[in-house]
């Protein structure tokens, strides 16, 4: 199964080598491009994709904003956004991910990185770049001196379950790691989701690391 | 003792040092008046000078321009923190008594510190060598010659050396102290140094940003390209070599245009450095720098009409450059091989600027972050009550700036004073 893809950036050239890169992988297929944020989301909506890579710094409408509408627009059918940064260390790539984007990916990555990147967001059961989310979240996220109100609603095996959701472990591999079966995890993995209110893997381990569960 | 203690007696010798002239002057008068020959033979004639001369002092140094030499050798030899000293000259009534009163102390404690820097050390000597070396007849001081009192003068020595060093150490860290009070900023200096601080820490976040925007995203869209053009052509050879050379001017094209970016934002840079010392450059001696920089960029550059130097009024002149900068840049940028023709001409009104070029083949594209610096140049020009016009004119593009003579000195804004 093909994954389709819209590309938001404001630079044309970014967006004539991505789709480059990517339309030449047989199980990808760029449907639409975007220049600004306001663009991305009725292109979304007009094509329904898979993944969307989103330039966190656009004009007018930026890169958070459009993820936040487009998901919001979406609801369970909208698409995983895959934030895309020019710098690693950069705030606004956290907001991006707190409003809802499923990673981020620096646009000086390697092709493999890349499409590794696309294909990992698209899969959806596991979390990109698990040290550089916990990275961004430290350096940028507020620490907050007590647990949040949902920490102490969250079982044992559920904390178990979302600190191994942080270090990027697939659904399957958690569930061999704790010896039950894929099911029991990912009945889990919703009731961290539901519990933190959080929407994706990204956004509940960002979560977890600004409420301090996840170690320092 | 330490370096610090060293530093601090230095600077009590050095206001012992500009206590001297106050001394003499006082003490001509002081000597005529009592009709005593010298302040040897005379302590209360000495001591009357030392303080009639401290007043003068106070007077002397209500003076606004007082303040900062005063600053600088405190800075330089009292160890106090260089920010809570102020900068400038004393403003203000307030200010000015607090500087007087700084160097009454710091010349009064100099002046018996000097004094006794002199007059200790040659009579500890003395007092150490008299049990082998005997004054004679003809000495002023009344010293023992004989019975035990001639080996406790030793002792003695060594006490008024210690004695010395005490005092010395004693007046410099009342100094110390008192520099911050007595030469501290007020609270209007604090704020005005606060608000400084806050305008360069705006002018660099500025730069980051510029950085970040111009430079940041272009290396990285030729990082893309680049990638994008490798993979492909690895690829099926016709479709993937006409993206690689598409790939390949656009990447051209990026550094080219990036290049002029970084040019513009290291220029606000250096001309933004926390060293208040180096002037913004002047057409007058700059413009050879200029024009020979930008000939090793590749650029053929014809000149006609060279300001004199000492012609144009300073503000003029470091206007005039930038613009002319800014021209010869925007040329380099849109048509990097093309000859360039910059004309300066002193007129009756001000100075006429400009630089044309050949139009190229193909119009340069409105692409993301050109005109910026033209639209700088406008503003410039326009601050300073002259005009600026850029466009195609005949087969060139021209760029006209006129700037007239009389113009009064821009009120700059915040980020750029200094």
């Amino acid at each position: 199964m093909t994954i389709r893809l819209v590309l938001a950036d404001d630079e044309r050239m970014v967006r004539t080598a991505l789709r480059a890169i990517l339309g030449a992988e047989p199980d990808l297929e760029v449907v639409g491009e975007a220049a600004t944020g306001a663009e991305a989301v009725s292109v979304v909506r007009a094509t329904a994709p898979d993944v969307v890579l989103m330039d966190v710094r656009m004009p007018e409408v930026d890169g958070i904003r459009a993820t936040e509408r487009v998901l919001a627009a979406g609801g369970e059918r909208a698409p995983r956004v895959l934030v895309l940064t020019t710098f690693e260390n950069d705030d606004h790539v956290l907001a991006a991910l707190r409003a809802g984007a499923a990673g981020f990916l620096l646009k000086r990555a390697e092709a493999e990185t890349l499409l590794h990147a696309v294909r990992v967001v698209a899969r959806s059961d596991t979390l990109l770049f698990p040290s550089s989310v916990r990275a961004l979240a430290l350096a940028h996220g507020p620490r907050q001196a007590a647990e949040p109100p949902w920490a102490a609603r969250l079982t044992d095996r559920e904390r178990e379950v979302l600190r191994l959701m942080a270090t990027g472990l697939t659904n399957a591999e958690i569930a061999a790691r704790l010896t039950v079966g894929p099911a029991t995890v990912k009945s889990h993995v919703a009731a961290v989701l539901a519990k933190t209110g959080t929407r994706d893997r990204t956004q509940a381990v960002i979560a977890a690391y600004e409420a301090g569960l996840t170690g320092p | 003792m330490t370096a610090a203690t060293a530093r601090r007696w230095l600077h009590l010798v050095v206001g012992g040092a500009l206590l001297m002239p106050y001394f003499l002057f006082v003490g001509t008068v002081v000597l005529a008046l009592l009709g005593v020959p010298d302040f040897f033979t005379d302590p209360p004639a000495l001591a009357l000078t030392f303080t009639l001369a401290l007043p003068l002092v106070a007077v002397t140094a209500l003076v606004p321009a007082a303040r900062p030499p005063a600053v600088a050798l405190a800075r330089g030899l009292t160890g106090a923190a260089p920010d809570t000293l102020a900068d400038g000259p004393a403003r203000g009534r307030v200010d000015r008594s607090r500087t007087a009163c700084w160097y009454v102390l710091h010349l009064g404690l100099g002046g018996v510190v000097a004094g006794a820097t002199l007059a200790v050390p040659p009579f500890a000597v003395l007092l150490l060598a008299l049990p082998v070396v005997r004054p004679g007849p003809g000495s002023p001081y009344a010293l023992p010659t004989a019975g035990p009192a001639l080996y406790l003068a030793p002792l003695a020595g060594l006490a008024l050396l210690a004695a010395l060093a005490g005092v010395a150490a004693g007046a410099g860290a009342v100094l110390a102290r008192a520099a911050p009070v007595l030469l501290g900023p007020s609270p209007r200096e604090r704020l005005e140094r606060a608000e400084r601080r806050a305008a360069e820490l705006a002018v660099r976040n500025r730069l980051a940003r510029e950085v970040h925007d111009s430079v940041g995203h272009a290396l990285s869209a030729i990082a893309l390209q680049a990638t994008a053009a490798r993979r492909l052509l690895d690829g099926p050879a016709a479709e993937g070599r006409a993206f690689a050379g598409e790939a390949l001017s656009a990447i051209e094209e990026t550094a080219r245009r990036t290049v002029g970016e970084l040019d513009a934002v290291l220029g606000v840079l250096r001309e933004s450095g926390p060293d208040p010392g180096t002037a913004a450059p002047g057409l007058a001696e700059e413009l050879p720098a200029l024009l020979d920089r930008t000939r090793a960029a590749g650029c053929r550059v014809t000149v006609r009409g060279t300001p004199p130097p000492g012609v144009l009024p300073p503000p003029l002149d470091r206007e005039a450059y930038r613009i002319v900068q800014e021209g010869l840049a925007n040329a380099l940028k849109h048509a990097p091989g093309a000859p360039v023709l910059l004309r300066l001409e002193r007129t009756a009104s001000g100075l006429s600027v400009r630089v044309a070029q050949p139009l190229p083949p193909v119009p340069p594209s409105p692409s993301a972050g050109g005109g910026r610096g033209l639209a700088g140049v406008a503003e410039r020009a326009r601050l300073l009550g002259g005009s600026a016009t850029a466009g195609p004119c005949g087969g060139d593009w021209v760029l006209d700036v006129t700037l007239p003579t009389g113009a009064a000195p821009v009120p700059r804004t915040g980020e750029e004073t200094r």
